[in-house]
């Protein structure tokens, strides 16, 4: 899926593969070094990525393809494969017992098909203004949770660090809700000038962020208050991401962001000061584009 | 209301649209009837200003796009977003405050189910009542009758006259004949992007009988039915 991202953005496979393969080993070599959950962390991961392989759709058109057992092999060959990046790092970091539970879980997964298409409409408390922290939070609810257990683990075991990374981590999965540019109909029924749209989307995205990080950001006030400065910092940074991506959606509007601005956001996520540069420049891009479809 | 001059538009070297011209009026309802691939959603969309052309679209109402609401006849759904939560949508691009969406529900839809799992009628009556929510002036409505069943059918027609009663303006397309009979003033005939015949009520008959010609001839024939 990362590599057919990459070849939208017009890469040539071999440099998509390698640029995913530099990115997973950069991305896990600096989990292992900065958390001591980095194990159980690509347990979720895999279990995250292995999960969709299980819907009802798929699974109906496999089964009507292959006789029983051999649509079990097709279902344990792609969990394993997908599984493998993880596994090999896991092995290369002798996690002996994480690997083995992994390839269990991905056994295990195997046998798992989603029966229904509406099983449980999750309620969100973002029904006023759809769409992107509804359907944001509906997809990736389990994911939201993790920043929480996090909090808990940094606030027990008194880490500091490991809480503003729960408060970074949440603000992350949230601007990742504006990842995807919605059809040009849904930008255009708007009866608002670029500018407005703008505002109107930040603001709507800074409310909905504050209802979901607000917590961690007063727990961690109450459990490291010498450290009001760095909590007050590190929220303020995650305000400034969620601008960032809300701005970002539309620079190639109506198509969606291209590897130029993914780049600039990567760097912003790991060098903040670079926001500064970024939001007004995305600012007057999205301006531009938006101004084809919206009138002031 | 809405005046078309010499409206034209190319996708690169292929010309859609040859110089157009239309005017609509308020409280008028016009059908576009065409073959497939006509450039009924074309036109539909440079007056909406979702496509770029040449030539002059301009309106009483202005800018027309933030008081028009265009069922388009290709809908998308985001997943993951209930009915409700669809229409909310649509009315806060409008600041359209909803009171009593239960009462407005009107086809009866099940709005606290994902949209993207409704059956096509069922998707096409959401996007309907969004838009008649919205408030608008002007309405665009593209293939409305596709899919939906014989009561809504009947539905849609009764809305049709009671928005040109209350003076808006409508343009609507639909393949089946009987629906513009029933609602329109008058109907354009688009062919290979130009409008070849402009139809009124009296003449409706043989504008089918016309068609009917035009496009079954005695090409059935040729499949050896018995």
């Amino acid at each position: 899926m990362a590599i057919r991202h990459l070849q939208d953005f017009g890469l040539p496979i071999a440099v998509s593969l390698l640029l995913a393969i530099s990115l997973f080993i950069g991305v896990s070599a600096a989990l292992f070094i900065k958390t001591t959950w980095a194990a159980q962390l690509y347990l979720v991961l895999a279990a995250y990525l292995i999960l969709p392989f299980s819907n009802k759709e798929r699974n109906d058109f496999l089964a009507s393809f292959f006789p029983k057992k051999s649509y079990y092999q097709v279902r344990i060959i792609e969990n394993l494969l997908c599984s493998l990046p993880f596994l090999g790092f896991l092995l290369y970091k002798k996690a002996f017992l994480f690997a083995l539970l992994l390839v269990g879980i991905a056994l295990i997964l195997a046998f798992f098909r989603q029966k229904n298409r509406i099983l449980f409409i999750i309620p969100t408390p973002f029904y006023r203004y759809p769409f992107e922290f509804i359907i944001g939070f509906r997809r990736m609810f389990y994911l939201l949770i993790l920043p929480y257990i996090l909090l808990f683990f940094s606030i027990n075991g008194q880490n500091f660090e490991v809480g503003i990374f729960a408060l970074l981590l949440l603000a992350l999965i949230c601007a990742s809700f504006y990842s995807e540019t919605e059809k040009e109909y849904f930008v255009w029924i708007h009866a608002f000038s670029p500018q407005h749209f703008l505002f109107h989307k930040i603001k709507i995205a800074v409310f909905y962020l504050s209802l979901l990080i607000i917590p961690i950001f007063l727990a961690m006030l109450w459990a490291f208050p010498q450290q009001f400065v760095y909590i007050l910092g590190a929220q303020i940074i995650c305000y400034l991401y969620i601008v960032a991506f809300v701005l970002a959606k539309y620079t190639h509007f109506p198509d969606n962001i291209d590897l130029v601005h993914s780049l600039f956001l990567t760097i912003s996520i790991f060098f903040p000061p670079f926001l500064l540069l970024c939001i007004p420049l995305f600012y007057a891009q999205s301006h531009k584009k938006l101004s084809q479809i919206l009138h002031d | 209301m809405i005046d078309i001059q010499a409206l034209h538009k190319f996708y690169g070297k292929h010309q859609i649209l040859h110089k157009l011209n239309l005017s609509c009026e308020k409280g008028k309802v016009y059908g576009i009837v065409g073959e497939n691939g006509a450039g009924k959603t074309t036109l539909f969309k440079c007056i909406a200003g979702l496509e770029s052309y040449e030539g002059k679209i301009q309106s009483e109402i202005v800018p027309l796009k933030d008081h028009l609401g265009f069922l388009q006849t290709d809908l998308f759904f985001f997943p993951k977003i209930t009915g409700k939560e669809y229409i909310q949508l649509l009315c806060n691009a409008r600041k359209i405050l909803i009171q009593n969406l239960e009462e407005k529900n009107i086809f009866d839809l099940p709005l606290e189910e994902f949209a993207i799992n409704y059956s096509t009628g069922m998707k096409k009556k959401l996007a309907l009542t969004a838009i008649l929510l919205q408030q608008n002036e002007v309405f665009i409505l593209d293939e409305p009758f596709n899919g939906v069943d014989i009561q809504s059918n009947m539905m849609i027609t009764e809305i049709i006259h009671r928005l040109k009663k209350a003076g808006k303006t409508l343009l609507i397309s639909s393949h089946i004949f009987s629906t513009l009979r029933d609602t329109c003033d008058e109907i354009h005939l688009l062919q290979q992007g130009t409008f070849s015949k402009k139809v009124l009520p009296t003449e409706y008959d043989l504008l089918e009988a016309e068609m009917k010609d035009t496009v079954i001839g005695n090409k059935i024939d040729f499949l050896g039915l018995e």
